[in-house]
């Protein structure tokens, strides 16, 4: 099934510029003057679905965004949906300053753990998956269903007993806790073997082997730049997995110092009620860390989507 | 991680030349693998053996208990008293149950919102996309977290509204509590889903649906007819990717649990393993069941990639 | 904002301190290097975790006050979690030299060879600096697991205005406090007399201590649990009728909407403890003046209470126990440790100190003008002279609060759930259970 991922993940950038065009080829069908109030009732019920769930999906990000501006005592005595004394700028301040600026140590942690990590990940990933598909040696596809096992058995299952091991060796509570884990992504071996048999093609590396071009540093000037898009939806899927990675931080962290934003917020979250004043903290940090990776959404928006067709056949 | 990619390949490079292709690759590709095995046998066999090991022992104390612990070698007791453990039944009952709710409402809305996303009625089909994915790129705590707060009287705008109504709905509520963790998840993969079947429905052949309409099927035939039988391998696929999702569900129930005590602190599979290793320090009974679930989740996952690929194949 | 919220944060030391929320954990490899220096003549280096405000700066003037230990002080998370990391860092040998521990969870750790004896140490300061009422609670098996940091008597906290508007007599007895329930639902239905639908298994564990129940207890080398004895069974009828009556709200403990009942003037009443004392200006903060402190009522009228919550300082599994109690000793009865700690802090928590030379100096610095110049302190220390002794925690007490904190508000099946969940996690763990 794989074969028939890279093609059409690779189009679909296109195929968002279809409707406008099929639209087109509908309109003479429709055209008929009996049905055009119908079409506009239609038209309208439509629009009035899809308008309602976005209420539905936008609805808790814009209660964010206000609730940010607030204080603790306008949180819970102004409506939740109405401006109070804008305090967006002294909530941002006591966010920073809060236990000696945790928080921007928070945010730090997050960048390695998600956009260090990640790249490491790729790396290795791709490099792993490019040997797969170039390279011929024994045993290659007894090798490869040991892959295919990694991506049955999900991260989520291993992580406590990678605890209990890291435990007895004493890695727990370090940065490396939640590093590691994250660099192995089968997953991406496996999308990073399609990707290499799609878009690194058999003679391109014969001529760099010919210009006499050694193994690794065809994989670095020929193969890796033919791979870029590859390696940018694997690069995503393990970005969002280590984004997504609370239930590891939960498990391997205690030293705040260590924490990723998700992890810290949780625990500013446990202690509102001893703490009252971490209300506004918890809500303008989930803000600070939200509003980045929507705009890495919108400007990555192309390969999300690739990424995610290819995710949909895996 | 590209230091050791680097260093043994200037050694290697004149060898090669020489030793012919076959060599060459076999070392090339050993460069390339390693890394990832390496990071792989640490992070994922090495865990899964040593929760083996760890789940044949207990720590047991005697009498009082102040004279200490040791370790007893119990055989398979962890495994017996797990799988005997109604509470850890109940975790995949929860799930089975959550999974009954949650699945149609996911997958209908999903494709309900992609087939009108994509009828020639709508506009603006790009806003809706970005509106409804935006969800997805807030990571899971911070979703849970957004949601803990809209379900938390005096905070959110849904419990006055509700209140105003006449409603007395207590998101935290026994029963109701369910509906919030359902809700979360929905909110975080609807539109993620969506963009997918839209995505399916976009690589229709155009042809395909001109033929409909000059039969003249309506929109509602050409949906149901034609559209849907085409993307319903995607469909499928989503739902059972879903199910091997559903059973490592943990942010969410986690955070809810917070507010909603009566759901109990072993809601899930995941829950349970955490409450088992870090409330009642019973490591032994945890590595078993993580190892449980961990077959569990193989095999779903295994089964899910057969059937997945019977429907590519059909 | 920063200001408030450091005030906040202090003034909420106390309840902090006393809910099991003292977080400890995370790598400490510097007391190896300390042991290994101690004796040249260098300081012996231990390291404290804690995760109260002040703690740091009771640290710093314990360490200007000597020259032989130096301790190493590290702010931990605060949070019911603080119990889970101090396991993950005894489990991974790096837990610190001392830890600040709830009572409830002594026996726990101590029965799973998680805590260092120290009979030897403390055990002598405990029996003669400390009350006898409390002395059960560190004092398990024979040995001394903790010295006790403070006492939490249950105690009442009443809406002055409320009363008097109803022209209700405080409530002495809780048959009185049933009929002034009445009375002032009767008149004003959208007033409850308090809040209590679950999410605290602990003040249901401290109202059944008043009442006379001992829910753990050792006979021989084996675990006594009793959690449906006729006293706590009283208890929890008690309230289970008072919420099925509409007399007491439904809103759980603990909660933000607890915070909107209780801020609004919906709430007559709070069952509270010592500690609590110092949250209110900062969570009810308009309320200020009309919030007044009653000894809890009781069930003769005699004085009589429980606790609830509560802090102890431990020693765990591998920690210099020498170096760790001389420490432990001082921060728990020299003024100095009282007067560092609560200097620091704006707003001084009213957490009420184990030791009574300890008592006055708090007492000292405690601004009792929220409470309209009320002694909270003196009656705090009244209250915690009428404390049922006797009490002991139990080994499984984790197991059990998960357990009924599933009740919901249902405080008798709590019980049951209770009994069930402690019969069961003290067998699986192979610790000898009575009868």
């Amino acid at each position: 099934m794989s074969t028939h991922t890279t093609p059409r993940a690779a189009r679909t950038p296109q195929a968002a510029e279809i409707p406008a065009a099929r639209k087109r080829a509908y309109a003479p069908a429709r055209g008929q003057r009996a049905r055009r109030p119908r079409q506009f009732t239609s038209k309208a019920a439509v629009h009035a679905v899809l308008v309602v769930f976005a209420l539905y999906t936008l609805m808790p990000l814009t209660w964010l965004v206000i609730a940010s501006t607030k204080n603790y005592r306008d949180l819970f005595a102004t409506n939740p949906f109405a401006l109070g004394d804008l305090n967006l700028v002294a909530n941002l301040q006591a966010l920073f300053a809060y236990n000696d600026g945790i928080y921007a140590r928070w945010l730090g942690n997050t960048v390695l753990y998600t956009v260090v990590g990640s790249l490491l990940s790729t790396l290795i990933s791709v490099a792993c998956g490019y040997a797969f598909d170039k390279y011929r040696f024994r045993g290659k596809e007894k090798l490869f269903g040991l892959i295919l096992v990694g991506i049955l058995v999900p991260a989520t299952v291993t992580t406590l007993p990678l605890y209990l091991l890291f435990s007895e060796v004493g890695l727990t509570n370090t940065y490396w806790a939640v590093l590691v884990p994250s660099l192995v992504n089968p997953f991406g071996v496996y999308l990073a073997r399609v990707f290499s048999e799609g878009y690194v093609p058999g003679e391109v590396l014969e001529a760099a082997r010919m210009d006499g071009a050694g193994e690794l540093r065809t994989f670095r000037s020929v193969s890796l730049p033919m791979l870029a898009p590859g390696f940018m939806t694997i690069f995503l899927f393990s970005f969002t997995a280590s984004w997504n990675n609370f239930y590891g931080a939960l498990m391997m962290l205690s030293d705040e110092q260590l924490y990723p934003v998700n992890l810290g917020l949780y625990a500013w979250m446990k202690n509102v009620y001893q703490q009252p004043e971490l209300y506004p903290l918890v809500i303008i940090g989930a803000l600070v860390a939200v509003v980045p990776l929507i705009l890495a959404f919108l400007g990555l928006q192309r390969f999300w989507r690739s990424g995610l067709t290819a995710g949909a056949v895996k | 991680m590209a230091v050791p990619l680097t260093t043994p390949a200037k050694s290697r490079t004149p060898a090669a030349r020489a030793g012919g292709n076959r060599r060459n690759e076999r070392g090339a590709a050993a460069l390339f693998m390693v890394p990832f095995f390496v990071l792989f046998a640490l992070v994922t066999l090495a865990p899964i053996g040593y929760a083996a090991y760890m789940s044949l022992y207990r720590e047991q104390s005697s009498g009082l208990g102040f004279g200490g612990t040791e370790r007893l070698f119990v055989g398979l007791g962890n495994f017996t008293e797990t799988l005997a453990d109604e509470r850890f039944l109940a975790s995949f009952g929860h799930i089975a149950l959550y999974c009954a709710v949650y699945i149609p409402v996911m997958i209908g809305a999903a494709l309900g919102l992609a087939l009108l996303v994509d009828s020639a009625l709508t506009r603006a089909k790009r806003f809706f996309q970005i509106a409804y994915y935006l969800p997805h790129a807030v990571p899971g705590l911070i979703a849970s977290l957004i949601w803990l707060y809209l379900y938390t009287p005096g905070l959110s705008p849904l419990t006055d509204t509700l209140a105003t109504l006449g409603s007395d709905w207590n998101f935290f509520g026994k029963d109701e509590a369910f509906f919030s963790i359902v809700n979360v998840s929905a909110w975080q993969w609807i539109g993620y889903n969506m963009i997918i079947f839209y995505a399916g429905l976009q690589a229709i052949p155009r042809e395909t649906l001109e033929a409909a309409t000059v039969d003249g099927a309506g929109a509602w035939r050409t949906a149901l007819q034609v559209k849907i039988p085409m993307i319903r391998s995607t469909v499928v696929l989503t739902l059972l990717f879903t199910i091997v999702g559903a059973i490592q569900l943990f942010d969410a129930p986690k955070l809810i649990q917070l507010r909603a005590a009566e759901l109990g602190t072993d809601w899930s599979p995941t829950m349970y393993i955490f409450a088992q290793a870090f409330e009642n320090r019973d490591y032994g009974q945890a590595a078993a069941a993580s190892l449980l679930l961990a077959v569990v989740a193989g095999v779903l996952s295994y089964v899910v990639t057969k059937l997945g690929n019977r429907w590519k194949a059909a | 904002m920063s200001r408030t919220s450091r005030t906040a944060r202090i003034a909420l030391t106390a309840s902090i301190a006393s809910l099991s929320l003292f977080a400890t954990a995370c790598g400490g490899d510097d007391r190896d290097s300390g042991k290994a220096g101690s004796d040249g003549g260098k300081p012996v280096e231990i390291t404290y975790w804690s995760a109260t405000a002040g703690a740091k700066e009771t640290v710093d003037a314990f360490n200007k006050s000597q020259k032989d230990i130096k301790v190493t002080f590290g702010l931990v998370p605060s949070g019911p979690e603080g119990v889970q990391k101090l396991t993950n860092a005894i489990k991974a040998g790096n837990a610190p030299d001392v830890a600040t521990m709830d009572y409830s969870m002594l026996p726990e750790f101590a029965s799973a060879g998680s805590l260092e004896d120290l009979s030897g140490a403390s055990g002598a300061l405990v029996k003669e600096k400390f009350p006898e009422n409390i002395n059960s609670l560190v004092n398990l098996g024979g040995k001394t697991w903790a010295v006790p940091f403070d006492v939490t008597p249950i105690e009442m906290f009443y809406r002055k205005d409320i009363f008097e508007k109803h022209k209700v007599a405080v409530p002495k007895t809780w048959d009185e406090y049933r009929a002034a329930a009445e009375k002032i639902t009767k008149a004003d239905p959208s007033v409850k007399i308090t809040n209590f639908g679950g999410g605290d298994p602990a003040l249901l564990a401290g109202l059944s201590w008043q009442a006379g129940a001992k829910w753990y207890g050792t006979s021989g080398d084996a675990w006594k649990v009793d959690m449906t004895d006729a006293a706590s069974k009283k208890v929890a009828t008690y309230w289970d009728d008072l919420l099925k009556d509409g007399l007491a709200s439904k809103t759980p403990l603990w909660g933000e909407g607890e915070q909107k009942e209780r801020a609004t003037g919906k709430t007559a009443t709070i069952i509270g403890a010592a500690w609590s004392a110092g949250s209110f200006p900062v969570s009810y903060p308009d309320a200020k003046g009309k919030w007044a402190v009653a000894p809890v009522p009781t069930w003769d009228g005699k004085p009589a209470t429980g606790m609830y919550g509560g802090t102890s300082f431990i020693a765990p599994k591998g920690s210099d126990t020498e170096a760790a109690a001389e420490f432990i000793e001082w921060v728990t009865t020299n003024p100095e440790a009282m007067t560092a700690r609560i200097k620091s802090q704006k707003t001084p928590s009213s957490a009420l100190p184990a030791n009574e030379e300890m008592r006055a100096v708090a007492a000292k610095e405690f601004d009792t003008s929220y409470f309209n110049g009320q002694d909270v302190y003196a009656l705090a220390g009244q209250a915690a002279d009428s404390i049922v002794p006797g009490w002991t925690w139990g080994p499984v007490n984790g197991a059990v609060v998960s357990a009924q904190g599933t009740s919901g508000a249902d405080h008798t099946k709590a019980l049951d759930l209770g009994q069930a969940a402690a019969e069961k996690a003290i067998k699986d763990r192979g610790l000898k259970l009575a009868e």
